[in-house]
């Protein structure tokens, strides 16, 4: 089936698959590879990108769902999305760094709609994104010094 | 001094952020992908594989299966030991065609009882998981000093009891995966590893292929713990199959697939005997540590002869009598996760000093200081050597730091208003660092420097701690310093990243080969000059002439001077005893029984501190990961060895809403380890701490709503146990 | 990771979607995909088509209606959770629904149509008594909640039909829905949704409905009598607890005991009755 998604700001037409998952279309068939698999039971939120402004499990969508949708992943860059990657480096807010897109996306998504959450807000709205090196502390922080 | 001690931000993360690469993100021309098949039963014999219908899929490629005999090794004896061994494998064009194909493999099992229970392995008529050795009990080792039994019959008081530490997942964010290419000399391996030089060592036996026609590539590795430690036969296999196939092969794990094939965490058993004074002093423990070793016993010996040989922390007591044992179980094998034994022997030791404290009604922290040991160095009785510390004086220290009494007081005042907090507290003493490490100094033509290591960190930040160490040692700005590694191809050897070790040891061989380098510059620059030179900031002066490092090495190349621009230093690394106090505060739902973990407070000695950035991501990080095998990660396999949580959908990893706040706090006057970074490891002193504290933090709330004495002898701790504990007494 | 083969077909109208359902056993649909999609990646189902209807708009939408509110089936959770009007309960429930990515598209129809028995809004709809508008081949029908859940991942829908939307014809003025999950918004080891109607501080009348604790979703009718007719005082809500945790008929499984989940039944019970009317 023939789609169309525009993928930070580039328009893509492509033939795929029904079955094919969004992650697998952006990682292998456009190779965004930003967009990472850390689990295959939607818990983990690595897979996380922007679809028409609301985060979304990429693993947990078809492409063909996707169809016609603005998709923003963590290669997105405008203003916001480099003060939120400098927070992270400055606050030491990644390690092994293979949930930051996830985090970041998370994290953008939330700074969007709310541009001062609380703590509580942060940890809500990061929640859906596992991290395992972090204990979440200074991602936390980083998110806040951008909210400021 | 310019770098070592500042809190620099990570040189790594531009690279991150912007340019990660992991294992499945690295695509080679014409690159396959493979996959597993796996056993459904936890036991069983393997009567036939019939993969002929796969095979004639289109885009199927290769199956290789038991009949392809080694290097593949599929059932070992022709069983499946553990539901999730791998009985086949199937190589396809694409992972899509890769997993119907996978489903077009047939294979005969006849399925044999299952053993899952490492107690109830050990009893004579068990099943055998391995019946060559005509028992499961795979190695045991006793490790004593004193006279236990003696100790144990002057003792004032005797307890028994046993200790259970359960299997959890270690669960990095990044599943397991290699990818090989072979070009009919030499085979190119990307692994998802924490050890390339090991995983080349094992590649190469395996395939029987000089190390030299092996090169181990770790890209970008999204965590470890301690589970990417093992070279598992998946990536011997899959490297035999590029072999085989002339063509790049690609295996990446499911997230469900992982919890199959990874190795297993903790795991570890105490029965133990111990005895005490009624002033709380501890005389002797008789016992054992028995690993649940899985069907293979990689590494469940090493982990309970670690939890033994530590057991007795900087504690007095001398009498002991501890045995190690690694049972087979049908179960996916134990491995290293975070700590090792050490937050075992930490969780044991500790929940004795309390059980102490409770008996004889002195306060835990009491209890502590009448057993600890008052300073290092010290030979603990089971033939460690301790190398530096203040023991008793750190741990009062730790107390004031972390003000656990204020911690309790607060518990105490906000029972009134019906807020149930617990408050654990554990002090720790644990072994880092082992082996050997190399690293590569190379002075370039500009007088910038490039470092090149066998550590293998993957998220610790081992590479800016190492460019602040060496930019240091050679007074330059550490701009001008790389660390490169994670390549066979790029420093002789190496031995990966573990065991806390990568900053002490790796971090001491780039040290040590910055020396030796400025120390071959400094003779050349000295012969350039024609006198004594004097070195600093990048350049040697001899009276009015000077000469910058650049000139020296543009020199050196242009045959104005005989020397070497590089050097390499092979160091042997001895343990070191990091040491600290840990401290975790909890809020228990009397009603439900749901405990959260508030807030995480330490007080460790770790030596020399780098970087106190990186410090602190280690302490949160490994924090969460002891306080989580306590409240939340639980694998549960039913009596046939089938796992009930087979993935996070079952299995529970913390998110951001359940971590509790982080208030770490290092000691004012640290003991330096007798490595040149004077470093000790933080890596694991976390967990280790966290873990043991927690379970008191959830005892102590326990009690609090209740007023009854409770214990708690294992984690993790359900709800569900608590809220019988709660309503029922024990 | 990888689900096996199927036809899809996008619908462009529910006429569309319902005749290829009533003609293939085997087709499901497709809403959100939160439940779906991951039991296609572990192969646990095998669908032979699968018809998206995630496009057909007009079957997305919160409106009130008369003293109750009408939602369209494919209303996600994250729009449910911002809705501010009445049956506010709705936006309390959506929040421990997941986490945002989830909530952003799974909806409240399929999530009713997959009728996991532990979660979330089957238990609300029941306790808000609500009407579950279901349209097939043989044109548009109306079920009530309680009549729609029938068993484990089993409802009234026959093959072709579809939830289409959710009719609440009174919305409580209080109202709650209280989850003991293991983790933070995970499926339920219990979870109950209160409705109330208070008058002079006595409740007139109760509606309570539990989930997780079953087979499928379940009044509480035995709580419901304990407390109607009556002020909420602590013996009282003691009653309430005791009361639902006896006539939940729970089993246990890898997350809770049978038993556990009975002693939760009651205390999800009693808080969501506390937390609805603010006490």
């Amino acid at each position: 089936m023939r789609i169309r998604v525009k993928v930070n700001g580039v328009l893509y037409e492509r033939d795929v698959e029904p079955r094919k998952l969004l992650v697998h279309f952006l990682r292998d068939d456009l190779g965004i590879k930003s967009v990472r698999i850390g689990c295959d039971t939607g818990n983990c939120g690595a897979c996380t990108v922007l679809l028409n402004g609301r985060p979304v499990k990429s693993c947990n969508l078809l492409a063909v769902q996707a169809d016609g949708a603005e998709i923003i992943t963590a290669d997105y860059s405008d203003e916001l999305m480099e003060r939120l990657k400098r927070a992270f480096h400055e606050r030491h807010a990644l390690q092994c760094g293979f949930c930051t897109s996830g985090m970041l996306l998370a994290s953008y998504a939330l700074l969007k709609r709310n541009p001062k959450p609380t703590e509580e807000e942060i940890r809500e709205g990061i929640s859906g994104v596992l991290c395992r090196c972090t204990g979440y502390q200074n991602i936390i922080e980083a998110v806040k010094s951008v909210a400021l | 001094m310019r770098y070592v001690g500042k809190p620099l931000p990570r040189l790594e993360d531009y690279h991150l952020l912007y340019q990660a690469r992991y294992l499945d993100d690295i695509e080679l021309p014409g690159m396959l992908y493979a996959g597993f098949v796996r056993s459904p039963y936890a036991h069983a014999r393997v009567k036939r594989v019939d993969a002929s219908e796969a095979l004639a899929m289109p885009g199927v490629v290769a199956a290789f299966t038991p009949q392809s005999g080694k290097p593949f090794d599929f059932a070992p004896g022709g069983k499946v030991r553990y539901q999730g061994e791998a009985v086949a494998m199937v190589v396809a064009v694409d992972r899509y065609t890769l997993y119907d194909a996978l489903e077009k493999v047939y294979v005969d099992y006849e399925p044999l009882p299952a053993v899952v229970d490492p107690l109830k392995a050990m009893e004579p008529g068990a099943p055998l998981v391995d019946e060559s050795l005509g028992t499961n009990v795979s190695r045991r080792e006793k490790y004593a000093s004193g006279d236990a039994e003696r100790a144990l019959s002057s003792s004032d008081r005797v307890v028994e009891e046993t200790l259970t530490i359960n299997r959890v997942v270690p669960s990095p964010m990044e599943p397991h995966g290699v990818l090989a290419a072979y070009d009919g000399r030499t085979l190119l391996v990307y692994d998802s590893t924490q050890k390339p030089h090991i995983v080349r060592r094992e590649i190469a036996k395996s395939l029987d292929v000089p190390l030299t026609a092996v090169r181990v590539v770790q890209p970008d590795v999204g965590g470890g713990f301690g589970s990417k430690i093992q070279v598992y036969p998946e990536e011997v296999r899959v490297a035999a199959a590029a072999m085989a196939l002339r063509r790049p092969v690609k295996w990446v794990a499911t997230r469900s697939e992982d919890f199959k094939m990874t190795t297993y965490g903790r795991g570890l058993i105490l029965r133990y005997k111990a005895g005490f004074t009624k002033d709380g002093v501890l005389k002797a423990i008789k016992g054992e540590v028995v690993a649940d070793a899985g069907a293979y016993d990689w590494f469940g010996f090493d982990l309970a002869s670690t939890a033994a040989t530590m057991l007795p922390a900087a504690y007095k007591v001398r009498d002991l009598d501890i045995d190690a044992v690694s049972v087979l179980t049908n179960k996916p094998p134990l491995g290293p996760y975070r700590g090792a034994g050490r937050p075992e022997a930490t969780l044991f030791i500790e929940r004795i000093m309390d059980l102490i404290a409770d008996e004889t009604g002195l306060d835990p922290v009491e209890v502590r200081r009448r057993n600890l040991v008052e300073a290092g160095p010290y030979d603990n009785p089971l033939g460690l050597h301790y190398d530096s510390g203040e023991y008793l004086a750190t741990f009062n220290r730790g107390i004031e730091a972390t003000g656990y009494y204020d911690l309790i007081r607060t518990a105490e005042a906000e029972k009134t208003s019906g807020r149930i907090l617990g408050v654990g507290m554990s002090f720790y003493v644990e072994i880092t660092t082992y082996g050997h490490e190399v690293a590569i100094v190379r002075a370039e033509r500009d007088g910038s420097f490039t470092v090149a290591v066998g550590i293998a960190p993957h998220g610790q930040g081992d590479a800016t701690g190492i460019a602040q160490l060496v930019a240091d040692e050679l007074q330059v700005p550490i701009e001008r310093v790389r660390v490169i590694w994670g390549d066979t191809d790029v420093v002789p050897d190496g031995m990966g990243t573990d065991g806390s070790r990568s900053l002490t040891a790796g971090g001491s061989a780039a040290v040590l080969a910055a020396r030796r380098l400025l120390a071959e510059l400094k003779r050349a620059a000295e012969e350039l000059l024609g006198g004594p030179a004097e070195y600093s900031d990048g350049v040697f002066r001899s009276g009015d002439r000077a000469i910058s490092i650049g000139e020296v090495v543009e020199a050196i190349y242009r045959g104005k001077v005989k020397a070497q621009p590089e050097a390499v230093e092979v160091y042997r690394a001895k343990p070191t005893f990091p040491y600290g106090v840990g401290v975790v505060m909890v809020e228990l739902d009397p009603e439900t029984g749901l405990v959260k973990p508030l807030l995480y407070r330490s007080y460790d000695d770790i030596g020399v501190v780098v970087n106190p950035l990186l410090v602190e991501g280690q302490i949160h990080g490994g924090a969460l990961q002891g306080i989580s095998q306590v409240l939340y990660e639980e694998v549960v396999y039913d009596q046939d060895g089938n796992l009930a949580t087979p993935n996070f959908a079952f299995y529970h990893i913390p998110k951001a809403v359940e971590a509790p706040r982080y208030e770490p706090k290092l000691a004012e006057t640290p003991h330096r380890s007798d490595h040149p970074t004077g470093t000790k490891g933080v890596g694991e002193a976390p967990t280790v701490a966290a873990a043991a504290a927690a379970i008191k933090a959830v005892e102590d709330a326990i009690r609090r709503a209740t007023g009854r004495r409770v214990r708690l002898t294992s984690t993790p701790i359900r709800p569900e146990e608590i809220y019988k504990l709660i309503r029922g007494g024990s | 990771m990888i689900p096996p083969q199927f036809e899809y077909h996008r619908a462009s109208s529910l006429e569309e979607a319902i005749e290829i359902l009533s003609e293939d056993p085997n087709a499901k649909p497709l809403a959100g995909g939160q439940s779906l999609i991951p039991l296609l990646k572990l192969r646990a189902i095998a669908p032979s088509k699968l018809v998206d209807i995630g496009r057909l708009k007009e079957l997305s939408y919160i409106r009130p209606e008369g003293e109750g509110l009408a939602i369209g089936a494919l209303t996600t959770h994250w729009d449910l959770e911002r809705w501010a009007g009445p049956c506010g309960v709705l936006s309390e429930a959506a929040r421990q629904i997941g986490d945002p990515q989830i909530r952003a598209m799974g909806t409240i129809g399929g999530s009713l149509a997959h009728a996991d028995p532990a979660a979330d809004w089957p238990a609300v709809v029941l306790a808000l008594g609500a009407t579950i508008e279901i349209k097939g081949p043989s044109g548009p029908r109306e079920v009530p909640a309680e009549d729609f859940f029938q068993g484990p991942y089993t409802t009234a829908l026959q093959q072709g039909e579809l939830v289409v939307g959710i009719r609440i014809s009174r919305c409580p003025p209080k109202a709650s829905y209280v989850k003991i999950a293991r983790s933070h918004n995970d499926f339920a080891i219990a979870g109950v949704a209160a409705a109330l109607w208070v008058k002079d501080g006595v409740v007139e009348e109760a509606r309570l409905a539990a989930t997780g604790v079953g087979l499928k979703p379940v009044r509480l009718k035995r709580a419901e009598e304990s407390i109607r007719g009556r002020r909420a005082t602590a013996d009282v809500l003691a009653e309430v607890a005791e009361a639902a945790s006896k006539e939940v008929e729970p089993i246990s499984d890898v997350r809770a005991s049978a038993e556990y989940r009975r002693a939760m039944a009651g205390i999800a019970a009693r808080r969501a009755v506390r937390r609805a009317l603010g006490l």
